[in-house]
């Protein structure tokens, strides 16, 4: 399998299309058992609003249960939202789930990366997964101290991505949430909330969960060896590999959903609580 | 907005709160898809904004209560007994927000201000008609 297809499967594991009272309003991820993240202003910056996730069959409901920063008069339908711009979805229902492997440091520059979202690019009515591929190509300080989002280039974001996972191709790690596109129509990118910045405003809910998460189910870093793996292989032999980008031994896929490549499989019990109680 | 055009059909909820529908013309160079300005949210909920949004007519009241205040206040010394002033607001979109500002043709704003008085301190000294209704006539 090429790598590409095994980082959008994972996507697949992780990520939901995101409604709300209003409908669909974009994507969001899982990054813990009972929880997941979106961006503030996905559900409009207010704890407490109900939302539902679903992808696929699966289907789950939960609530903001909190938003960074919360919205205010001031802050009310600016674009773009003020940093970090992200919210937390505890999940009340649904099945369980798979979480995404937060990356524990920054990626280097120029790292080949890609997302997948819900949007409504086919024909501006139904609401669609979507996949793109884009290189880091920075990084952009913002007025919020501590708060550095990465930036993204040749490729597009659409509306819909915002609150999608941006998982690296050579580690199989999450580096953070899109949120914002640089320039609408174009092949500039967007920004990202990288994931470190997510562990340390969550450290209990999203620090602590996945690592927990991934420390008892190898599944995701098995994955992610294997890219790893095929990447270094790929690296060190140049001249042999040729053009041809390789594939991945094994079923990845599988590995992770339990289930059959190309579908989400993720046959858990009913989640009973939250993480904790 | 449509491509190559400079205004839009909005609907706008007034500050009464009833909704009308009104045509605007961009305040700023107007934007091609493609050459939309800087950086913008991605979630669905941004796609139909401002366009087919509905957007609050923000300042409306205070404009027109502004230009009203200020006729009256230059015309307070001369007391007149009945004044009526006319003038046009725009409806402009600025970065996403509708603002009501005074209509300008050319560089200036025009504001027609018709002042009239009936008379009716002479009409106290002399004897004045009266109709049946009981209302002063002059």
């Amino acid at each position: 399998m090429r790598p590409e297809n095994t980082a959008v499967d994972l996507l697949v594991t992780c990520s939901a299309r995101l409604d709300t009272d209003a409908g669909p309003q974009g994507t969001a991820f899982f990054v813990a058992p009972g929880y997941a993240v979106t961006a503030a202003h996905v559900t409009g910056g207010t704890a407490g609003v109900p939302v539902w996730l679903s992808e696929g069959p699966h289907r789950w409901h939960g609530h903001v249960a909190d938003v960074r920063p919360p919205a205010t008069s001031k802050i009310a339908g600016r674009s773009p939202y003020p940093a970090p711009d992200i919210a937390l979805i505890a999940i009340d229902g649904g099945p369980e789930h798979a979480c995404a492997l937060l990356a524990g440091k920054l990626p280097e520059l120029g790292v080949r990366v890609i997302t997948r979202g819900h949007t409504h690019t086919f024909d501006q009515l139904t609401v669609t997964a979507e996949t793109e591929s884009f290189r880091l190509t920075g990084t952009l300080e913002t007025p919020v101290p501590g708060c550095t989002l990465l930036k993204l280039g040749l490729g597009e974001v659409t509306q819909g991505m915002s609150g999608a996972p941006v998982i690296e191709l050579r580690t199989g790690g999450v580096i953070g949430m899109l949120r914002t596109s640089r320039k609408l129509g174009s092949n500039l990118g967007g920004w990202v909330v990288p994931a470190d910045l997510i562990r340390v405003i969550w450290p209990d809910e999203v620090g602590l969960g996945n690592d927990r998460f991934h420390q008892r189910d190898s599944r995701w870093r098995d994955a992610a060896s294997q890219l790893s793996a095929h990447s270094s292989s790929k690296e060190s032999t140049p001249a042999a590999s040729g053009p041809s980008i390789g594939s991945v031994e094994g079923d990845v896929i599988s590995m992770i959903t339990g289930g059959n490549v190309g579908t989400v499989n993720i046959e858990y019990g009913p989640v009973k609580g939250r993480p904790g109680e | 907005m449509r491509r190559g055009t400079t205004s839009e059909i909005v609907q706008v909820t007034m500050p009464s709160g009833g909704p009308i529908w009104v045509r605007v013309e961009a305040a700023e160079p107007a934007a091609t898809d493609e050459q939309a300005a800087g950086p913008a949210d991605v979630g669905l909920a941004q796609q139909s904004a401002p366009s087919a949004g509905v957007l609050r007519l923000e300042g409306f009241a205070d404009t027109v209560r502004g230009v009203v205040t200020s006729v009256r206040q230059a015309l307070d010394e001369h007391r007149p007994d009945s004044l009526s002033v006319e003038f046009g607001i725009e409806i402009a979109a600025r970065s996403g927000k509708l603002l009501s500002v005074l209509a300008e043709v050319g560089a200036t704003a025009q504001i027609r201000v018709t002042a009239s008085w009936d008379r009716r301190e002479a009409a106290t000294v002399l004897p004045l008609q009266t109709n049946e209704s009981g209302s002063n006539e002059t």
